[in-house]
């Protein structure tokens, strides 16, 4: 019975990739498991989100789909393809949202880094909370189709989406709490307040 | 102050209420439903807790996440839970068709019809070896278990706020409780969008008519009744038996009508939960005539009748013939005007209402004498008025007229 169910497993995760538009990599990729690698990007400047476009990484080619993490040149924490995606196509007027696009997108970018213990998983979970109530406090159902976006681009091969599954499987049915109470101060990376759009 | 054909009692109950200082160690968890991923359980909860702040209720809001395996495997996950529920109800082969139809409208229907539907057959034929559940109990759940538990032991409070198919997981929570010592009153729950038949430990629910999940499970299962309609409204790339059932993007749209009831559920339940209410208000009319007498109370906002009997507070008993109705209230959480109205409806005889309103500090009692009306009348036409207020003390004072 245990291995119809795990059969049953992988297929959903199948359909669930193909629901969700992935590329086709699943076949074409064999990259393992993510062996542990702790995330040290640098830290997003409020600078760099206002003058983004200036600054892009060039587009990261076949290649960033090769392996779990992809291709992140600038070392900033976001993957390449998706942080000139919310510079040119998700937030080219607003660099309001695109501070907090880019702070969701790195915090779902930690979970393909890998964890080893409940407590790496609650440290990724602290940060995509926090991105979270961030969103929650400008939301709109257009800002959330975007973050649906970046989520699907970011897990967007077999590998990436299995990534996902045993994060969200180690995030089962604990009890977390909202941070939507803390100050914007802990919430946003980059102060609102700082941006000019 | 009798009329003819219609009768009203009026009660106006005038209330100052602090919830932040009721809820204090009170915990509101969310648990999510089907197909939902991490990230829109956190925002589900952001929400819920972003509505429950801006109305001043300061409970800490916090999330049991209930991790989606992939649309196919979820289904199926619900549909055994929904088995489970009423042991022996639902035909395996029912469920089978379900699931064949809901992955054939889907957009993975081609690779379904490619080879997995055997699959999905054999897996579904086994759901008559009831072992299969063991692979879904709620055993996961003991960290929710455990947080009430917490909870509890600091005088604390625990409402359980599920969507969708997180309802079975909150029912089974509660439900575990029983082999607890934790007290029976420690948590309730206020279900959302649910595909269960009941609420365990009596609890409070807010389904919409235009819900096309719960609709959908209604055709092959019961279901508490939707009771409540939240207006349908463009869900852009919802499959049509997908919408009128989102958390964020009806039930706590602010924008629907939805929101404010379920906010109101909320309120009611912890404070009932807390015990910082001055209990429950209740109106009770009995006749013995063999005519149609209806019950309604008009709320702040809304008015609770035989036809949505669920407000703020709540129709417990209704009939079409001689009998009684009973209105009960939990919780004044919402500051305003309260109006029971005695409706004859249908009949051919003059009947004699009796009226019985409770509360914690008295009751107060009266007849009505009505005859077979043709119409509805305004409510400026109300007579008999009874005002109830409550002072700092919460000491209640009643004013009859009628």
């Amino acid at each position: 019975m245990k291995m119809l169910f795990d059969c049953l497993a992988v297929m959903a995760l199948s359909l669930t990739l193909a629901a969700c538009g992935g590329s086709g990599g699943a076949s074409e990729t064999t990259q393992p498991k993510s062996e542990y690698q702790p995330s040290t990007p640098k830290p997003l400047s409020a600078d760099y989100v206002i003058n983004m476009a200036a600054h892009l990484p060039p587009e990261p080619g076949e290649g960033n789909d090769l392996t779990l993490i992809g291709i992140d040149a600038n070392n900033n924490g976001v993957r390449d393809d998706i942080e000139r995606w919310i510079a040119l196509e998700g937030a080219p007027e607003s660099s309001k949202l695109r501070a907090i696009l880019l702070q969701g997108a790195q915090a779902d970018q930690r979970i393909l880094y890998g964890f080893q213990s409940q407590a790496d998983v609650d440290e990724i979970r602290q940060d995509s909370a926090r991105a979270v109530a961030a969103m929650a406090k400008h939301y709109s159902t257009e800002n959330w189709q975007k973050v649906k976006e970046i989520y699907l681009k970011t897990f967007n091969t077999y590998e990436r989406l299995s990534m996902l599954k045993e994060y969200e499987k180690a995030l089962s049915a604990r009890v977390y709490s909202t941070l939507g109470g803390k100050p914007d101060s802990e919430l946003f990376d980059i102060d609102p307040a700082s941006l000019p759009d | 102050m009798i009329k003819s054909l219609l009768a009203f009692l009026a009660v106006t109950i005038w209330v100052s209420t602090s919830f932040a200082t009721c809820n204090d160690n009170s915990a509101v968890i969310h648990i999510n439903g089907v197909n939902t991923t991490a990230k829109e359980a956190e925002l589900n909860a952001e929400i819920l807790r972003n509505s429950l702040a801006s109305r001043g209720v300061e409970a800490s809001v916090e999330l049991a996440y209930n991790p989606t395996q992939g649309v196919m495997l979820d289904i199926i996950q619900a549909s055994l839970q929904k088995i489970n529920e009423s042991p022996f109800s639902i035909p395996t082969s029912t469920v089978q068709t379900i699931v064949g139809v809901v992955l054939r409208m889907s957009p993975t229907a081609p690779i379904v019809d490619q080879g997995i539907s055997d699959v999905i057959n054999n897996a579904l034929i086994a759901v008559n070896d009831l072992n299969i559940l063991d692979n879904f109990t709620p055993s996961d759940f003991d960290h929710v278990l455990s947080r009430v538990i917490d909870v509890s032991e600091k005088n604390g409070k625990v409402l359980l706020v599920p969507h969708s198919q997180g309802n079975f997981f909150a029912n089974a929570v509660v439900g575990q409780l029983a082999a607890t010592l934790i007290p029976k009153d420690s948590v309730s729950i206020v279900g959302v969008a649910t595909p269960t038949s009941h609420i365990a430990g009596d609890g409070d629910y807010l389904t919409s008519t235009n819900d096309q999940v719960i609709q959908w499970v209604r055709t092959f299962s019961p279901t508490l009744n939707p009771l409540h309609t939240i207006r349908a409204v463009d869900e852009p790339g919802v499959p049509f038996f997908m919408q009128g059932h989102s958390f964020v993007n009806i039930y706590m749209n602010p924008e629907l009508e939805g929101e404010s009831v379920l906010i109101d559920k909320i309120q009611n339940t912890l404070n009932v939960l807390s015990g910082c209410i001055p209990g429950a208000f209740e109106v009770i009319i009995s006749w013995k005539e063999p005519v149609d007498v209806d019950l309604h109370v008009s709320e702040p906002g809304r008015i609770v009748t035989t036809a949505n009997p669920l407000g703020l507070g709540q129709l417990i008993h209704t009939t079409t013939t001689a009998g009684y109705e009973h209105y009960r209230l939990d919780g004044f959480s919402t500051a305003g005007q309260y109006i029971p109205q005695i409706h004859y409806r249908t009949g051919n005889v003059p009947a004699d209402i009796s009226v019985l309103v409770k509360s914690p500090d008295g009751e107060l009692s009266g007849t009505i004498s009505m005859n077979p009306p043709d119409m509805w009348i305004a409510l400026p036409e109300i007579i008999g008025v009874l005002n109830v207020s409550f002072s700092s003390d919460e000491a209640i004072t009643f004013t009859q007229n009628f």
